[in-house]
């Protein structure tokens, strides 16, 4: 009888503790241990919708959860919405949320867990006018959003689109906690002070600019792993490396390139490679008479040896590209070549576009007389001066074929100004950074040339724009790689951009944190499950 | 134009009426013979520091690796500036060669912690031989000898430590037992001592070893990684880095003391790195991202007393930046001249590319130099007053000396 | 010569110290061998033949020999990564209702299945498609390919009355299935299959130099078939036997390329390419020639790794078809298992006889598992590849064999092959297809197709499962 009791006072027990009323995970790892990542510079701010650098876009992957995420293997999968239905026009989605979540428990937060209410209200503060966020030409599509019950939300878009569902995977936040639930600004404390659902909780802003994470025991899927993560940032690269090699840190965001092949030397770190969809352009303003002409932008792109540069400034960590894709994307067009370093052709093509006259300060002469010239406006980070060095090799490429470059060096948000609104400049260098889709419509549409549109190059171009559009509707995977490759080889012979190269970024984690997978763009979406090694905490 | 150059003129005038030499206390290497009086600044508005004007305002750089398609960087000389190191790399493997300065066109010679080794079987030896070199190495410091070093280096383990070698000499040898992560050693100019970072103990901090006894200690402590340590010229103190974010400060210890306590030469919230010593050990200058007009991510030279007694933080300390938008050497700090108290950086100018300038840390009078080359870098500037920096070329970097000595 | 901004430097510039000069000769041969420019490589020796010494030729043989090993080693690694990719597109386009009328994919979907030794499903597969309303000479592939499968099934009877016919398709799968290799050209060939085909089957029947004639300006990166009904839609179809006679292709070229060596030749180079014509042979199943010069190879001691894996290919060649008894496993595997080569042949070889003899698979699986771990040096980039492919077919978790591989990648060069051995890449683009990260493996491929032909097929399809399973929301962000 005794030992019956016992046993079934031992059943419950254990039962108890299987069922992780502590939020434990059963996966077997253990707990406990921090994380400290450096990255270079602050974030701005620490909510996910306010936040416009990758410091934030990253932090705030650890805070918060969207209706939906992604898995390691890149499908989509149910995160605060437990299921969903879509409609038969592909236009309403109806997601029914969980009721187990759980804000981070907070002052003035109680004990609030996440509903329809919050969903709603997140969408509208972003898209409300009063707040100033990147996310809103990216829900633009959402024609209403709208609370069926207290665990049901429908969304109900313009038009259907492909992937609508990682379309929809923005970050709900609690618009109960903001000092104005109907737009979010950055003078709201919230910024600062965000309150989320996901993994780690904010426990601490230290004035040096620490942010300092601490596991959330409620968390929906379990309590993370990892006790603590603490974001620390740095102002110098060389020294974010040696805090990583003498132990200061565990992680490093990005490696500065030159500093991949010492840390490559030390045993203790892995190196992962991400964000393999993006590359550096020169844009070709097409509203500059010259750059119109499609033989000068190829002569520029001939007379350009980008080999030589990726090679010396990126020490060759990256690949050439010939198109608007990476080649890591399923886009890019394998039968397109890139442009050939050829100073010769570049001569030829300038020639056929009519410059033939040099100028006695050795530059070739436009119908009036004038050096062909163009300015290239150049957005300057202060310590970012690989883009200065790719700019002065540039001008000197140019200069071998008989074309002046002007440089011009702009802070990021005056180029941004210039470049998107006024659209004032001749060429620009920048990057594009793109997620799987390889949705490329807003660059070279031409509805897309407004003010802040993504087509500042003011590409105009109705056969192009008809691809465009179909790429963007079909359903129909196959077609929308071969539109795409079609595009691929069209604006490799157009040139709107002299299209450079693609980068490797890594990040720098050492060894004894396990089990780590790396979202190729916003890196800790699955860092609720990495661990530490109980002899290593 | 330059406006910078008006008023410090004005005050260098001053001084230099006043009696006051920039010039004293040089520490060797001192340009012989006095000096045309030259202006050097805008016209009528007075002469630079007597130290400026020894200095040319135009250079004729010589190109020394001249590489078309390979980087080189980090020059640094050894204590009689006779030799000029500097990194290249192959692949992911990095090591360190060594010029002779009074033998151009002579060999170079390479060092790395891997010795060539032969093949592993028969099989690689028919396919010709030897293993390639896959170690990578840095940080050289020289023994005042000139002829021995330390660096840093892998020997391809996977596991940095320090090595010492000759050269001419055999091959480098491990100098600190196979350990977590040793780095950034540092030579006494008398050559008793080595200070570098290990992290033995955990996280990086300063040890001490006696050259001459092998003898080590723990120098530093603290739950801060200290980094970038440099002696003075007396041999008795090191100045380094420490902290563990955006926020690193500057420090000064007694190496000779048994037990010393580290003086903190910067406390406020900027980003302090990698001091050095003037040549008559009375400054230490460091990098600093406080900018005076509030720009972020503009880094300043700050100049303070070595003895500890100058402002730490504050308005006070801000009066001590000496150079401002100043283009920070990754892996050393400001580079001293080796007459009075000057310093030669390049300047971050939005629309230039990195142009060299001097400035005189006591009168705060600056001159540019011209070298005709671009994207400077990595200055640094030998007892004899050869400066050696690091410069693009066409696509590539390579390393430049120039004669900071006027010929007579 | 680049312009200088001033002038005068020139004279006192001192020498430049160049890392890897391109050098004449068997030297120069070494360094581009070295830096895994095969071809390279091998041009430069023939074209300077002449000029080589006569005491280096056997040296300079060797390593032509030799480099076609290598060759022949990246494309099978790539073949059987290709097999696995292929068969997946063509699922992914068997699932996607907008495809459903594509007669293609049912025939290209049983030719790869039989490459990733799935014959039962092939067979019946390919059954369908030869009564499908495919064009003549495709039915006759159904036919042919069919009876391959069938022949892998043990139905050999059923499948030699399919392969009477001498087409080069025909003859290859005769060639495939029972060895056969009959030395007549047949009519001349036009189309890059049968070409190639016949080349294969010509090089085995001991007929190199008109083999070679058939290989010359074969161009492997297109597809077999272009179905562009929709001219918005293209779809293209690789055929997978192209790159099986691809690698014995490989094979075959470094047979004639050491035979001499091996038969003529002294010392160490002799025992060398004994050894490694042995292994080519082994592969091309010419097992009667394999086992005399594996013979020659172990008696001549070439490296102990190599001794012990002539070993192990010679106790396959014993046990062809017959389980090896424990008895004989046991001695064997002592004598051979610390040599990472032989080990990794035992892991080639650990299908059917002898991966059920225990404790022996036990042990192997424990030995493959900590092969580089126990190695005090840095192991070879190709020794890392094969290892990497080894355990991707045990089945290892793809995220930590990838942390695994990547140990031994140069980072900084990521996918250059002057730092990463052109096997090793193969493996890692393998293992992150595996473990999902398409634009990791595309990037890897990409990089080796600029000196590798043949591996549009691969890239095509992988592209095509990545555009079939991304579920972006469609995301462009400005940087600096």
């Amino acid at each position: 009888m005794k030992c019956a009791m016992v046993a079934g006072v031992v059943a419950g027990l254990l039962a108890l503790s299987a069922s992780g009323i502590a939020g434990g995970r059963d996966d077997g790892f253990p707990d406990g241990g921090k994380l400290v990542y450096g990255e270079y510079g602050r974030p701005a701010t620490l909510d996910p919708i306010t936040t416009n650098d990758m410091v934030g876009l990253r932090l705030t992957e650890l805070l918060f959860n969207g209706l939906v995420s992604f898995s390691p293997k890149n499908e989509v999968v149910p995160d605060l919405a437990e299921k969903w239905s879509v409609s038969p026009d592909n236009r309403v989605y109806t997601f029914t949320l969980r009721s187990d979540v759980k804000w981070h428990s907070k002052a003035g937060v109680g004990d609030r867990t996440v509903t329809a209410d919050d969903v709603v209200g997140s969408l509208e503060v972003i898209r409300q006018p009063k707040t100033l966020t990147p996310l809103k030409a990216a829900y633009e599509l959402v024609a209403e959003a709208r609370k069926l019950d207290a665990q049901t939300v429908e969304i109900t878009l313009k038009r259907p689109i492909v992937n609508a569902l990682g379309r929809l995977s923005f970050k709900v936040v609690p618009t109960f906690a903001l000092k104005n639930p109907d737009f979010l600004s950055r003078d709201d404390p919230f910024v600062q002070n965000p309150v989320g659902t996901g993994p780690f909780q904010l426990s601490q802003l230290t004035d040096e600019g620490d942010v300092v994470m601490e596991a959330n025991p409620s968390y929906y899927k379990g309590r993370p792993h990892l006790d603590r993560v603490i974001l620390k940032p740095f102002a110098d690269k060389n020294v974010l490396t040696q805090a990583l090699l003498f132990n200061s840190a565990d992680m490093v965001v990005e490696v500065n390139s030159r500093d991949i092949a010492q840390i490559q030397g030390d045993k203790r770190f892995n190196l992962y490679p991400y964000n393999a969809l993006s590359y550096a352009f020169f844009g070709h303003n097409y509203r500059n008479p010259h750059l119109a002409k499609k033989e000068v932008r190829q002569a520029i792109t001939f007379a350009t040896n980008r080999q030589e540069m990726l090679d010396s400034f990126y020490s060759g960590r990256g690949a050439l590209i010939s198109g608007p894709f990476a080649p890591g994307s399923w886009a890019y067009n394998l039968d397109v070549k890139p442009v050939p370093f050829n100073p010769a052709r570049a001569k030829e093509l300038l020639a056929q576009a009519g410059y033939s006259k040099t100028g006695s300060d050795g530059y070739l002469q436009t119908d009036e007389g004038k050096p062909l010239q163009f300015t290239l406006k150049i957005p300057i980070e202060k310590e970012n001066e690989t883009v200065k060095r790719v700019a002065l090799a540039f001008q000197n490429y140019l200069k071998q074929v008989g074309i002046k470059i002007n440089l011009e060096f702009r802070e990021w948000q005056a180029w941004k100004q210039d470049v998107f609104v006024d659209h004032d400049f001749d060429m620009v260098i920048a990057n594009w950074a793109f997620d799987d889709s390889a949705d490329i419509s807003t660059l070279f549409h031409s509805g897309e040339t407004g003010a802040w549109r993504n087509n500042f190059v003011g590409y105009s171009n109705p056969e192009i724009d008809a691809m465009i559009v179909e790429a963007k509707t079909t359903l129909d995977r196959e077609k929308q790689r071969t539109i795409n490759q079609r595009l691929h080889a069209l604006l490799s012979d157009e040139q709107p951009y002299t299209f450079l190269w693609t980068l490797t970024n890594y990040a720098a984690i050492h060894k004894k944190v396990r089990h780590v997978e790396l979202h190729p763009f916003k890196l800790f979406t699955f860092a609720d499950t990495w661990y530490i090694a109980k002899k290593e905490q | 134009m330059n406006r910078s150059r008006f008023l410090p003129a004005l005050v260098g005038l001053g001084l230099w009426l006043g009696g006051i030499s920039a010039a004293s206390a040089v520490w060797g290497g001192r340009p012989a013979g006095p000096r045309p009086d030259d202006a050097g600044g805008t016209p009528g508005l007075g002469v630079l520091s007597r130290t400026l004007t020894t200095i040319p305002r135009q250079v004729l750089p010589r190109n020394v690796t001249a590489t078309p398609d390979q980087n080189e960087w980090n020059p640094r000389f050894s204590p009689n500036g006779r030799y000029l190191s500097f990194e290249r790399r192959n692949g992911s493997a990095q090591a360190i060669f060594v010029v002779d300065t009074l033998a151009p066109g002579g060999a170079v010679e390479r060092i790395s912690s891997q010795p060539a080794r032969a093949a592993a079987t028969a099989e690689e030896a028919l396919l010709g031989g030897s293993r390639s070199d896959d170690s990578f190495n840095a940080q050289i410091s020289f023994y005042p000898d000139a002829k021995s070093f330390v660096f840093t280096g892998n020997a391809g383990t996977g596991i940095y430590r320090l090595y010492e070698g000759a050269l001419g000499g055999a091959p480098p040898k491990a100098l600190t037992a196979q350990s977590k992560e040793d780095g950034h050693p540092a030579v006494s100019p008398d050559g008793r001592w080595l200070v570098y970072v290990s992290a033995r103990a955990g996280i990086g901090k300063l040890f001490l070893r006696d050259l001459t006894t092998g003898a080590e200690r723990q120098l530093t402590t603290g739950d801060k990684v200290d980094l970038y340590p440099t002696w003075s010229p007396d041999s008795r103190f090191v100045a380094y880095t420490s902290g563990d974010n955006d926020n690193h400060d500057v420090f000064i210890i007694d190496a000779l003391a048994s037990s010393a306590t580290a003086r903190q030469l910067s406390a406020w919230k900027y980003d302090d790195l990698r001091p050095t010593f003037s040549p008559d050990g009375g400054l230490v200058a460091f990098y600093s991202n406080y900018s005076p007009i509030g720009e972020e991510k503009e880094w300043s030279i700050v100049a303070v007393p070595a003895d500890g007694t100058g402002p730490t933080k504050g308005a006070a300390l801000a009066k001590l930046v000496v150079a401002v938008n100043v283009v920070t050497d990754l892996e050393v700090g400001p580079a001293w001249l080796p007459w009075g108290r000057t310093i030669v950086y390049a300047r971050n100018l939005k629309a230039e590319w990195n142009p060299i300038y001097i400035v005189d840390t006591e009168t705060r009078e600056e001159l540019r130099l011209e070298t005709q080359t671009r994207m400077n870098h990595d200055l640094t500037c030998s007892r004899t007053g050869l400066l050696a920096f690091r410069a693009q070329v066409a696509s590539w970097d390579d390393i430049f000396v120039a004669s900071l000595v006027r010929t007579p | 010569m680049r312009k200088r901004h001033f002038g005068v430097l020139l004279l006192a510039v001192s020498p430049v110290v160049a890392e890897a000069a391109a050098k004449p000769g068997l030297e120069g041969a070494q360094e581009l061998f070295r830096q895994n420019h095969w071809e390279e490589a091998r041009g430069q020796l023939r074209s300077q033949w002449g000029v080589i010494p006569e005491k280096d030729r056997p040296a300079a043989t060797f390593l032509i020999g030799r480099s076609y090993v290598r060759e022949a080693e990246f494309y099978r690694g790539l073949r059987r990564f290709g097999s696995e990719v292929g068969l997946a597109y063509l699922e992914e386009l068997e699932a996607a209702k907008a495809n459903r009328s594509v007669v293609w994919i049912p025939l290209f979907k049983g030719l790869y299945q039989i490459e990733v030794e799935r014959n039962g499903e092939a067979e019946r597969q390919l059954l369908a498609a030869a009564q499908s309303p495919l064009p003549p000479e495709w039915k006759a592939t159904a036919r042919f390919r069919r009876a391959l499968a069938l022949h892998r099934l043990g139905r050999a009877p059923e499948a030699a009355a399919a392969l009477q016919d001498q087409a080069p398709e025909s003859r290859f799968c005769r060639l495939l299935s029972s060895g056969v290799a009959e030395p007549q050209s047949g009519p001349p060939r036009e189309g890059r299959k049968d070409k190639l085909l016949l080349a294969a089957v010509l090089y085995r029947a001991g007929r190199a130099t008109e083999a070679e004639a058939l290989l010359s300006g074969l161009i492997l990166d297109s597809p077999d078939v272009e179905e562009n009904a929709d001219p918005k839609k293209v779809l293209r179809f690789h055929d997978p036997l192209l790159a099986v006679a691809w690698e014995r292709v490989c094979w075959e070229r470094a047979v004639v390329a050491l035979k001499p060596l091996a038969v003529g030749g002294a010392g160490i180079e002799r025992g060398l390419a004994a050894y490694y014509a042995g292994l080519s042979l082994f592969h091309l199943g010419a097992l009667g020639e394999a086992a005399t010069f594996l013979k020659e190879a172990s008696g001549s001691s070439p490296s102990p790794d190599l001794e012990a894996a002539a070993h192990v290919l010679l106790a396959a060649l014993a046990w062809s078809g017959h389980p090896p008894p424990a008895t004989e496993l046991a001695p064997l595997w002592e004598n051979t298992r610390s040599e990472p080569e032989a080990v990794l042949l035992w892991a080639e070889l650990k299908r059917g006889d002898v991966s059920k003899v225990e404790p022996f698979a036990s042990k192997l699986e424990a030995r493959l598992r900590d092969l580089l771990a126990a190695s005090p040096e840095r192991p070879p980039g190709s020794l890392v590849g094969k290892w990497g492919l080894a355990r991707l077919r045990q089945g290892d978790d793809p995220a930590v064999l990838l942390a695994a591989l990547s140990e031994h990648r140069d980072k900084s060069n990521k996918n250059k092959l002057e730092w990463n051995d052109p096997l090793l890449l193969v493996a890692l683009a393998a293992t992150s297809y595996r473990d999902h990260e398409y634009p990791q493996s595309l990037e890897t491929l990409f990089e080796l197709s600029k000196t590798f032909p043949g591996l549009r097929p691969l890239q095509w399809n992988l592209q095509g499962i990545y555009a079939a399973r991304q579920r972006a929301g469609g995301e462009a962000r400005i940087s600096q």
